[in-house]
């Protein structure tokens, strides 16, 4: 009896050492190169803020590559698209095993406003310039586990704020006056911080013992490459097992390379900002005139752009302008060349053919605009050439003006150029978080109301009307037929042209299967660190 | 030693010149000095921060005054402040400075060494096949840029053959005081030293080479053959004295090299050094921190300068004869 006493036991101790083995982390280390710099592993230096979105200081929610939302800290609840509630989900705690609640989130809010952020406040600047607090007000449950914020104006398209929102400890921080550097990275993500190695040159994480879910990986190392020619040989050869480098994917001109590589995997998806983008200024100059703009897109080869500047993902855009990865994408004319309609609208602006192929018009001046662009951007530079050999052989007459970054911005942004766009037609590359600022649907760089960008300088009644509805959009279905119309519009009035669409390749090492690839953070987020297993 | 007066008085001249033309280019642009002395666009600040930056570097008082402000700087040893990286310029400097003298050093001498020995046995055998090998593969070496050195290598060395380091100056698991630290330092800095030497080496053994190819053509070397001389005496104690003019003046040039480190390379490497400060520096258009690094490495080239051409007098047998004939 004694003897089966022992041996059960002892099965009972096996089974438990072997359940224990199951549920430790397979993957002993996973590295990750980047060429981000990183001068202090702290929250509070950007670069760090955004490595540690997929580790320590994860977003209250994610966002999937189809642009569907998830909780990852908090679960969400609205009716209205104003009052957000959001819930703490079980088991969150801080790495010193403190539970995370909605006052957090409420910290976090009065933290960003006490530094000049105007979640709960207004701000006034100096020179008087008030900017409106963005929510209304807020409260907190009874359980401390759930906030509700109340939104000065609707937005159904809140959680894309959400999906970079980090929090900060208020049992830690609060009442304090000067923070340590661990206090300043002290998360509540799949894992701690553990280690800067400024001379290594990497950031080195363990998994948080208080996470409410086990992590596949014992330790992530981020290696902090200078040079992208070196970092990609090194996930070539197997030095590293990914590369990361925020909302950018791996270069156009590494992916062949890497492509043929039997030990590296390229994730390919659709992605939501516009890498080359031909704006015309609406307002003044040639483009002022509606048959022109449609003139010169029908004009243009987009294969030629798809093919020599875009990546071998890269396709043609569609007249309605955004990506298909956008909330309320809208399937619109694909651009294409069609010289015959080109002809045909110069011919309704009063522009014809003289014998030596160029299009002027009654007093024989002949057709011609400047395309500026910015000198430092090589996608821009090839772009500007294309678009200056097929137009100046169609015969339109292209001068290209390649600037610095500030002459750029000073004849192409409200804000610099004191609202005095003096632009004809310029190359843009619109950023992912940029097209859906504001209203979404890149509204910021084409309303020429904006204050900042409003580069396109659209003040049609038409498109104002449009953005009204979107900004009065209540429910998801409402934003959506609403942002149809503005696509619609796009595609009609050709106020900005897409040059090429392109997705984002992620490389990672061809080992690893169930990889996960968030909207934002690409391959560097916390769902990846728990569903990332070796084949 | 009048010329070498002249010499040492022309370097002082230009390094006060830099001092002046630090303290006056950010006020003599066109646009607002705050926006060049902090390093932040103006349209970015907001008028309490003018006011502040104002203040702090002393705009409103008289140009004098500034001057005055501006040499305390430099005495007091903080050489001015870096708005953009919140920190004093000397802090900086002297935080990456060692990390680049950790590569740029040890290059250095390791190519003075090997371009004068290499250079002085070739020029010394003439036109032997050894002289004409070593001649021409240093030439095709001398045009290869660093960047393709470092790659190359980086490619063999640290991809191919797995056999060194390719990144950083230490594993991550290594701390100073830790065992194995020294030779994890050694094995990381192999990679980016061997590629500045390849790169310094070609220029150090042509200017050796054709300088004893030309001694080796004086009647004190063919007396010194007659008179039966070891070969190593004749070009060590013979040539070598009278040639190293030149090889000291150019091994002086580097010096500030070593201070101001390779971009090229420390990029190549990831290595954050002098040269990543100053790339920082213009990207994030720092000029505290650009005014800074000028200043320094200014004041290490004129030293070096000065200090080549007593090493000059004291190593040629020449000029100090030529000195006591003067002053006989």
């Amino acid at each position: 009896m004694k003897k089966n006493l022992y041996s059960t036991l002892f099965l009972i101790l096996c089974l438990l050492a072997c359940t224990a083995i199951v549920n430790a982390a397979d993957i002993p280390q996973i590295t990750i190169g980047t060429t981000a710099t990183i001068e202090q592993a702290v929250i509070g230096e950007y670069n760090y803020e955004m490595l540690a979105s997929g580790a320590t200081h994860i977003p209250l929610v994610r966002q999937d590559t189809k642009g569907v939302f998830y909780p990852q800290v908090a679960e969400w609840n609205t009716t209205d698209g104003i009052t957000w509630t959001y819930t703490i989900l079980d088991g969150m705690k801080w790495q010193d095993g403190t539970d995370v609640t909605a006052e957090d989130i409420l910290f976090t809010l009065e933290y960003e406003d006490a530094n000049g952020s105007a979640n709960l406040v207004s701000q006034t600047a100096e020179d008087g310039k008030v900017t409106a607090a963005k929510y209304a007000g807020y409260e907190l449950s009874e359980d401390g586990r759930s906030i509700s914020l109340t939104l000065a104006a609707a937005n159904v398209r809140e959680l894309g704020n959400m999906n970079s929102f980090r929090l900060l400890p208020k049992h830690l921080w609060e009442g304090k006056e000067t923070l340590t550097e661990d206090e300043l990275r002290f998360g509540y993500g799949p894992y701690a911080f553990e280690d800067f190695n400024k001379d290594a040159g990497t950031i080195s994480f363990v998994p948080n013992e208080y996470y409410p879910e086990p992590v596949h990986a014992d330790r992530l190392v981020y290696q902090l490459f200078d040079n992208p020619d070196t970092m990609y040989m090194a996930l070539e050869s197997g030095d590293i097992d990914m590369v990361w480098i925020y909302s950018t994917g791996v270069a156009a001109d590494y992916q062949d390379v890497l492509g043929a590589s039997e030990n590296v995997q390229l994730i390919s998806v659709d992605a939501s900002n516009a890498p080359a983008v031909l704006a015309f200024n609406n307002a003044k100059g040639p483009f002022s005139d509606e048959n022109i703009r449609l003139a010169v897109t029908y004009a243009l080869d987009y294969e030629t752009f798809r093919d020599y500047v875009g990546s071998q993902f890269a396709n043609i855009p569609n007249g309605g302008f955004v990506p298909a990865a956008t909330i309320g994408y809208k399937e619109t004319e694909k651009l294409g060349q069609d010289t015959e309609k080109a002809e045909a609208y110069l011919a309704a602006a009063g522009y014809t053919r003289n014998d030596a192929g160029q299009f002027v018009n009654e007093a024989g001046e002949a057709l011609s605009f400047t395309l500026t662009y910015r000198a430092d951007r090589g996608n821009q530079l090839s772009c500007a050439e294309i678009i200056k050999t097929q137009l100046d052989a169609f015969g339109i007459s292209v001068e290209l003006e390649g600037l610095d970054p500030d002459s750029y911005n000073a004849k192409t942004s409200n804000k610099f150029s004191e609202n005095n766009i003096t632009m004809e037609a310029a190359l843009y590359g619109y950023t992912s978080a940029g097209m859906g600022m504001g209203n979404g649907l890149a509204t910021i760089y084409v309303d020429g109301r904006h204050a900042v960008q409003g580069g396109a300088q659209v003040y049609d009644e038409d498109f104002q009307r449009i953005l009204g509805e979107m900004s009065a959009a209540a429910t998801l279905e409402e934003y959506v037929a609403a942002a149809g119309e503005m696509q619609d519009f796009y595609a009609a009035h050709r106020t900005v042209i897409g040059l090429y669409w392109d997705c984002l390749t992620y490389g990672a090492a061809a080992r690893f299967e169930n990889i996960e690839i968030d909207n934002a953070f690409g391959l560097n987020n916390a769902m990846n660190w728990l569903s990332i297993t070796e084949k | 030693m009048k010329k070498y007066l002249n010499n040492i008085i022309t370097s002082l001249i230009c390094f006060l010149f830099v001092i002046l033309l630090n303290f006056a280019l950010p006020r003599m642009l066109p646009g607002n000095p705050i926006a060049y002395l902090s390093g932040f666009a103006e349209e970015e600040m907001t008028s309490v921060q003018i006011e502040y930056y104002r203040n702090a570097l002393h705009l409103d008082d008289s140009l004098p005054e500034q001057f005055i402000h501006y040499l305390r700087s430099l005495t007091d040893g903080t050489l001015g402040y870096s708005f953009k990286k919140k920190a004093n310029v000397s802090d900086l400097i002297g935080e990456k400075v060692i990390v680049t003298l950790q590569i740029t050093l040890p290059a250095v001498i390791l190519s003075t060494f090997l371009g004068l020995v290499w250079g002085m046995a070739s020029g010394y055998r003439k036109d032997s096949s050894f002289d004409k090998t070593s001649t021409t593969g240093l030439i095709i070496l001398n045009a290869a840029p660093s960047f393709l050195l470092a790659l190359v290598l980086v490619i063999l060395f640290g991809f191919h053959w797995k056999i060194l380091p390719y990144k950083g100056l230490s594993s991550s698991s290594m701390v100073p005081g830790k065992p194995g630290f020294v030779t994890d330092r050694i094995l990381h800095l192999l990679l980016p030293v061997m590629t500045l030497v390849l790169a310094m080496l070609p220029s150090r053994y042509l200017l050796m080479r054709s300088s004893v190819r030309a001694a080796t053509n004086e009647r004190y070397i063919l007396y010194a053959k007659q008179r039966g001389l070891s070969d190593r005496k004749i070009k060590y104690h013979y040539i070598l004295r009278n040639i190293a003019q030149p090889f000291i003046s150019m091994v002086g040039m580097s010096v500030s090299m070593c201070i101001g480190g390779s971009l090229v390379i420390e990029n190549i490497f990831s290595i954050n050094g002098m040269g990543k400060l100053l790339s920082d520096a213009v990207y994030t258009l720092d000029y505290p921190l650009m005014q800074g690094i000028l200043f320094v490495t200014t004041g290490i080239c004129v030293l070096s300068i000065i200090f080549t051409d007593i090493t000059c007098i004291l190593a040629d047998p020449r000029v100090r004869y030529m000195e006591r004939g003067q002053e006989a």
